[in-house]
């Protein structure tokens, strides 16, 4: 993973020349990608993303999408809105696919290689996903699913029902368990 | 005849160093197809004969500062697959990691807390290892030798975290 984002994320200042010239052309190249589309301040653009706005696409202020070895997509069918809340992380190789509705809190972040879609082809049901969700490498989401504020999908799993806020869901079905069952930390 | 084969070979070996320059070590008949991406400051070695298959997706060796990521003499990586060591990572010999397969030794996130960074748990295959495509080998995972993994398998940590 690109450490660089998580950094910018934090609001430490650029160590090096070539950081912060890698920092400017992100925001340049945001500008310019998501030009269409209502966009926060800030937004950060680090690689290849496809990006097909038909409908309403709204990413929040802050918001970074990474690059890495495979593009991400965001693909927003006509008529549908596909919402990215301030401070939201993708990863490289996300997909998000909205032909409806597909909503997602801030902060939240998406790691590499997951999948969220609204629709399986036939059935169309909006996907709502909270505020500070961890989304592990390759995890799958449903249409349909609400995802609550702050929970954890574990890599690989495949999200087919409702996962509660606070709670960790991992499997294919995954099934969702209190984070507090697992760990001892004190809540955030 | 032979002496042309002879020198088209080693033109092949040369042209694969240049672009594995990024490794600490690369052993003896390296092949390379495709784009594969060498990043971080830590140490990657490949054995001898490892084929590393981007044909259709780039593939990532990542070694953060100080990490160490090895793998195996004869070991086949397929496309997609992305290798991130924050400490250590060592692959096995004649392993198989099929495409779109990622195995990391740092989860980059704490649960509970999403900003907080964990400590690296080491990951090690064993030789012989088969993973199908989409596999994830999670921080402190372990894979025996000549275990097959079925495609998508998720192999996490033992115990309690």
């Amino acid at each position: 993973m690109n450490m660089l984002a998580l950094e910018t994320h934090a609001a430490t200042p650029a160590r090096s020349l070539r950081e912060l010239a890698a920092r400017l052309a992100g925001l340049l190249r945001a500008r310019w990608r998501l030009s269409g589309c209502s966009r926060g301040a800030r937004v950060w653009l680090g690689g290849r993303v496809r990006i097909e706005a038909r409908g309403d696409l709204r990413v929040g202020e802050r918001v970074q999408l990474m690059g890495g070895i495979i593009p991400s997509e965001l693909l927003c069918a006509a008529g549908a809105e596909l919402i990215l809340g301030a401070r939201c992380l993708l990863n490289y190789g996300v997909s998000i696919d909205a032909v409806s509705s597909v909503r997602i809190g801030a902060r939240t972040q998406i790691g590499s290689m997951a999948r969220i879609r609204d629709s399986d082809g036939r059935a169309v049901a909006p996907v709502v996903i909270g505020e500070g969700v961890w989304i592990a490498h390759g995890a799958i989401i449903e249409p349909g699913v609400h995802i609550g504020d702050g929970a954890v999908i574990s890599a690989g799993s495949v999200v087919m029902t409702d996962v509660p806020a606070r709670s960790i869901a991992a499997g294919n079905p995954a099934r969702a368990v209190p984070i507090d069952f697992f760990s001892r930390r004190r809540p955030a | 005849m032979s002496a042309a084969r002879s020198i088209a070979g080693r033109l092949r070996e040369s042209w694969m160093r240049l672009r594995l320059r990024a490794c600490a070590s690369v052993g003896r008949g390296v092949k390379l197809r495709g784009r594969v991406l060498v990043r971080g400051g830590g140490a990657v070695r490949l054995g001898d004969g490892v084929l590393l298959d981007g044909a259709t997706a780039p593939i990532e060796l990542h070694a953060g500062p100080g990490a160490e990521l090895t793998v195996g003499s004869g070991t086949v990586l397929c496309a997609g697959t992305s290798i991130e060591a924050m400490r250590s990572v060592s692959i096995g010999a004649r392993c198989r990691i099929g495409a779109f397969g990622k195995i990391l030794d740092n989860a980059f996130h704490s649960v509970g807390d999403l900003f907080s960074r964990p400590a690296s748990a080491p990951v090690e295959i064993g030789d012989g290892a088969l993973l199908g495509p989409r596999c994830i080998v999670l921080p402190g995972a372990r894979v025996q030798a000549g275990e097959v993994l079925r495609p998508g398998t998720v192999r996490k940590a033992r115990g309690p975290r």
